[in-house]
């Protein structure tokens, strides 16, 4: 006969069984500091090669301010002040990056709970049927 | 209104069974028109332009991920930008690369909002996918919008610009250049745009998290009243001359649009509300049931016994009967499987 009950949780079980469920349990088995150290690592990267973009395109857009004024800008100051805004830009996008990457690791350890919650109350239910036989 | 619910769960139904292929063939078109319209605006390389190769793309689009159909048009667009010139086609590659690392990266997930959004303000109604995302998705959905949003109008500056480019020398690369950037920081729609479609998104997915009744509905319209109103502003103050008449008109169509989707994704009955509190060892429970509004001719097809209960008094029952077995075996996790994770902590 049927457990109506097992077969509930089984279903719902399956119901929840989605790509973003499947990306929730492998981000879960990740440790918390590790999870975030590899975002933080990997935009890190991301975003130095963006500040050079951005540093072109503010160039170009001030190519005609530069050719001009050549041999009079103070350059440590130019570069002082390029310095800053990279660790303004990046310390912000990290900033972000922690923030993001942290909601989406506790996310994933809620769905796990769930996920195993469900196994256990499954389990519990095979060996009931296991010992009324 | 039980006519329109009875088509809404007959076509759920239809969708439901052929889910694959209407799939297939939404992404196939969606490609067709998002392919078709950066042509209408710089369609300047023959191959790009070519219709089979849009065909041939918008197949491969629609088979494959919804990031691939992102992929596609990129290419369209950077295609199109090599026949206005190499300096072109760097500036735009570096220019999407930049929008990726900034914001795509955050949602790779909602990259198909970077197509949608263009696409709605093309067709006049720009209010209407940051109402659909408010909707649907939470705010952080605004990093998938805003390259959007910012291609759109990049693609109308090449356009508009295509022929000052054709009169400057082609190994004049940054005076070529400078014409397109001057032309982007120039326009202030970009701005407005961009702050509108956030503001819309925010308001929206607040209003709708409260737990009140029709917070669905009145988000939708307040989303509509905040982009009017964003406009309308900047209109006056960055005197932008937008044509208000356009956009006025196609809010109205975007909340239209956006009562049907929501018709379509949230239709409940409120006056059915049930209150109920329990509680088992560890809470109390207080919870609020709102019936979902199904069609009685639909009900009937599956509903052999006349004399059952009606529905939310079933669902009522039968979640008090298991949240109470719930409870009955609801124990704490084990140590065994999270000793790792506990000293990794």
């Amino acid at each position: 006969m049927v457990n109506e009950e097992r077969l509930g949780l089984m279903i719902r079980m399956a119901k929840q069984d989605t790509p973003q469920q499947r990306k929730a349990l492998k981000i879960a088995n990740y440790y918390r500091n590790d999870y975030i150290a590899l975002a933080l690592i990997g935009k890190f990267i991301l975003m130095t090669i963006g500040y050079v973009i951005l540093l072109m395109f503010v160039g170009l857009a001030s190519m005609d301010f530069l050719m001009d004024n050549l041999g009079r800008i103070n350059y440590k100051i130019l570069g002082a002040e390029i310095v800053i805004g990279y660790i303004i830009f990046v310390g912000v996008y990290l900033g972000i990056t922690y923030i993001v990457w942290s909601v989406r690791y506790h996310n994933a350890k809620k769905a796990k709970r769930v996920y195993e919650e469900n196994i256990r109350k499954i389990d519990k239910i095979y060996q009931r049927e296991d010992r009324e036989g | 209104m039980s006519f329109l619910v009875a088509c809404r769960e007959r076509l759920q139904s239809f969708y439901g069974q052929f889910s694959g292929i209407l799939n297939i063939c939404g992404k196939f078109l969606l490609a067709v028109f998002v392919f078709l319209l950066i042509n209408r605006e710089i369609g300047y390389n023959p191959l790009f332009s070519n219709i089979f190769i849009i065909l041939i793309m918008a197949l491969i689009a629609s088979i494959m991920s919804t990031k691939v159909m992102v992929f596609l048009t990129a290419v369209v667009i950077m295609g199109n930008a090599y026949s206005l010139g190499i300096e072109v086609l760097i500036f735009t590659a570096l220019l999407m690369l930049l929008l990726l690392i900034m914001f795509v990266s955050f949602v790779p997930d909602d990259a198909i909002e970077a197509i949608l959004m263009p696409i709605s303000i093309a067709a006049g109604v720009p209010a209407l996918v940051p109402i659909a995302c408010g909707l649907r998705r939470n705010p952080g959905c605004i990093a998938a919008l805003w390259p959007g949003i910012v291609i759109h109008y990049y693609i109308h500056v090449l356009g508009e610009n295509a022929a000052a480019l054709g009169a400057i020398e082609k190994t004049q690369y940054t005076d070529r250049l400078k014409i397109i950037l001057d032309a982007m920081l120039n326009n202030r729609e970009i701005v407005v745009s961009i702050f509108s479609a956030a503001a819309v998104v925010i308001i929206v997915y607040a209003i709708r998290k409260l737990q009140a009744d029709y917070t669905y509905e009145i988000a939708v319209l307040a989303g509509g009243i905040m982009f009017v109103v964003m406009s309308l502003v900047s209109n006056s103050t960055l005197g932008l001359h937008m044509d208000l008449t356009r956009m006025i008109i196609g809010t109205l169509i975007a909340l239209v649009f956006a009562y049907v989707f929501l018709f379509f994704i949230h239709h409940v009955d409120y006056a059915k509300t049930e209150h109920l509190t329990f509680e088992d060892d560890d809470y109390f429970y207080y919870v609020k049931a709102v019936p979902k509004v199904i069609s009685e001719e639909w009900g009937d097809e599956e509903d052999e016994e006349e004399d059952e209960p009606d529905a939310p008094v079933v669902e009522q029952a039968a979640l008090y009967a298991a949240l109470q077995e719930a409870a009955k075996d609801v124990s704490l996790p084990s140590e065994e499987g999270n000793g790792k994770e506990a000293s990794g902590q």
